[in-house]
């Protein structure tokens, strides 16, 4: 299957004063039609650079992007991939209908625009504020119409940066719902996001960036299928069991492939007072801060 | 290179600005000032009225349209769109190039009914303002994209105060020091009124810098947006 987006060994510098910053280095990925894929990583991992880069805002130092059918950075790549950055700034002292009709003007002419916008205004739910200022907008609204001119016209490709920050839970599930939805119409998005929970239930699968590296990528499901065991205890633990983390409440382990009861037998080996116990799945946050981790030894 | 739509939507938002920002109230009190200095003056000067308010509101529009910090930060988001830097810059310099006709307009056909000067002359006055006003508008243009609004304000003061003046002129009223040299190499090379006066008479010279300008100061301002 092509895929809708492709990144090829991404390598992109800043001069900071004398030295040079490698913000990406060789970042590799491919973005298939219909797919949700989230980015997640620390502040300064270069999610946000990785995402200017392919979406043409930004010149690689190396590297390649690709784009079925269309020349890189060509007005023909930029008519099916579409970029929300946080913090976007429209033109000022349009209205929020004027903003994407501004917007729809340079994908379509003529009677079709105004289905655009109309589609548009949907797409980010913002009927209600369709006639207000867009400078006037709160953050949430903003991240919103900055999602709708990223969706106008003939896109095929989504690269939203922390488009769900700054949403209220209800207007943050209804972006996920219109998300999963232009994701069933075939429209391949990368999700960069802090809010690892949204991620966690929209995307099929995710990569971790650390330093401008992929350290860790794949299926959601395989990386939240691990099991861990969580031990509560009486009073904090002496000594710790091999394989074993200090958490809060407890100790809890991975359990991979050993069994709760082996645990167990461990944890009683290294008396440990466990008042109770239970297992559950990883989380994306355990994926996510044991690959930083890694990638940080 | 050149969309014809993507030009369309950016002459299109000048028109926003003139309802909703102070740019229409500033445009309407530059004519109402020049119209009657215009009227009082000794001896009528239609061509110099209208290259003066055009130049004037020209950089105005601009500082309004395009100039402004939430403007500029604004355009990488639509470079993301299928557009152009060069059909951003031009329609940015059209739509500024509409607005600043309005009150130049204005001005000159007030002066025309109170001093009445032929409607041939007008006509050409008209023309040489239209011209003057692109080169302003484009010189303002890339001098905005390049460092805000703070050069569109010296590019106005300039064009209000000092640019009446020839490098003929400075070098007899101040034949020594830099300054005078500086100012003499910018009246030669900037868009300025003394040069621009004579376009209504058809200078042929006056005609050829103004279309540099025009065609100089876009590709520039196209050039400083693709670097963004």
């Amino acid at each position: 299957m092509t895929p809708a987006l492709s990144v090829e060994k991404i390598v992109k510098e800043y001069r900071a004063g004398r030295h040079a910053v490698r913000a990406l280095d060789g970042v590799s990925l491919a973005l298939l039609a219909g797919e949700i894929v989230g980015l997640v990583g620390a502040n300064g991992a270069g999610k946000t650079t990785l995402l200017s880069v392919a979406a043409g805002r930004l010149a690689a130092t190396s590297g390649t992007i690709g784009v079925p059918g269309a020349a890189p950075g060509s007005a023909g790549s930029r008519r099916v991939v579409g970029f929300a950055p946080d913090g976007a700034v429209f033109p000022p002292t349009l209205t929020v209908r004027e903003v994407l009709d501004y917007y729809a003007r340079l994908h379509v002419s003529g009677p079709r625009r105004a289905a655009l916008v109309a589609r548009a205004l949907e797409i980010g739910g913002l009927a209600e504020v369709a006639d207000r200022r867009a400078a006037a907008l709160s953050r949430g609204f903003s991240q919103r119409l900055s999602l709708a001119q990223a969706a106008i016209g003939a896109r095929r490709v989504l690269l939203l940066d922390e488009s769900l920050s700054g949403l209220d839970p209800v207007a943050r599930r209804a972006v996920c719902d219109r998300l999963a939805a232009l994701a069933a119409s075939g429209v391949a998005i990368l999700l960069s996001s802090h809010d690892l929970a949204a991620v966690e239930r929209l995307a099929q699968r995710v990569i971790v960036l650390h330093r401008g590296r992929i350290v860790r990528e794949g299926p959601t499901t395989a990386l939240l299928g691990e099991r861990v065991l969580e031990l509560v205890l009486d009073g904090p633990a002496d000594r710790v069991p091999p394989g074993f983390r200090v958490t809060p409440f407890g100790v809890e382990t991975d359990l991979g492939q050993g069994t709760v009861e082996a645990a167990l037998a461990l944890a009683r080996a290294h008396r440990l007072a466990v008042r109770a116990s239970r297992v559950r799945l990883r989380s994306l946050e355990d994926v996510v801060l044991d690959a930083l981790e890694d990638g940080a030894r | 290179m050149l969309s014809r739509s993507a030009v369309a939507a950016e002459w299109r938002l000048a028109r926003a600005r003139l309802i909703r920002s102070r740019l229409g109230l500033w445009l309407a009190l530059l004519a109402a000032g020049l119209a009657e200095l215009g009227a009082r003056a000794a001896v009528p000067d239609p061509a110099g009225l209208a290259a003066r308010s055009g130049m004037m509101a020209a950089v105005l529009a601009v500082a309004f349209t395009a100039g402004s910090d939430a403007d500029r930060a604004a355009l990488p988001l639509t470079l993301t769109h299928p557009t152009t830097p060069l059909s951003l810059a031009l329609g940015r310099w059209l739509g500024a190039v509409t607005v600043a006709a309005l009150p130049m307009l204005a001005a000159t056909t007030a002066v025309g009914i109170a001093r009445s000067p032929s409607p041939l002359a007008l006509l050409a006055a008209n023309a040489g303002g239209l011209a003057a006003a692109g080169a302003a508008a484009a010189c303002a243009l890339a001098l905005v994209w390049v460092g805000g609004n703070a050069g569109a304000g010296f590019l106005f003061l300039y064009i209000g105060v000092l640019s009446g003046l020839s490098p003929v002129g400075v070098r007899y009223l101040a034949p020594h020091g830099a300054l005078p040299r500086a100012a003499e190499w910018m009246l030669a090379l900037l868009p300025a009124l003394w040069r621009y006066r004579v376009l209504a008479a058809g200078s042929a010279v006056a005609w050829l810098h103004a279309g540099l300008w025009i065609t100089g100061g876009i590709a520039l301002a196209a050039w400083r947006v693709s670097r963004r």
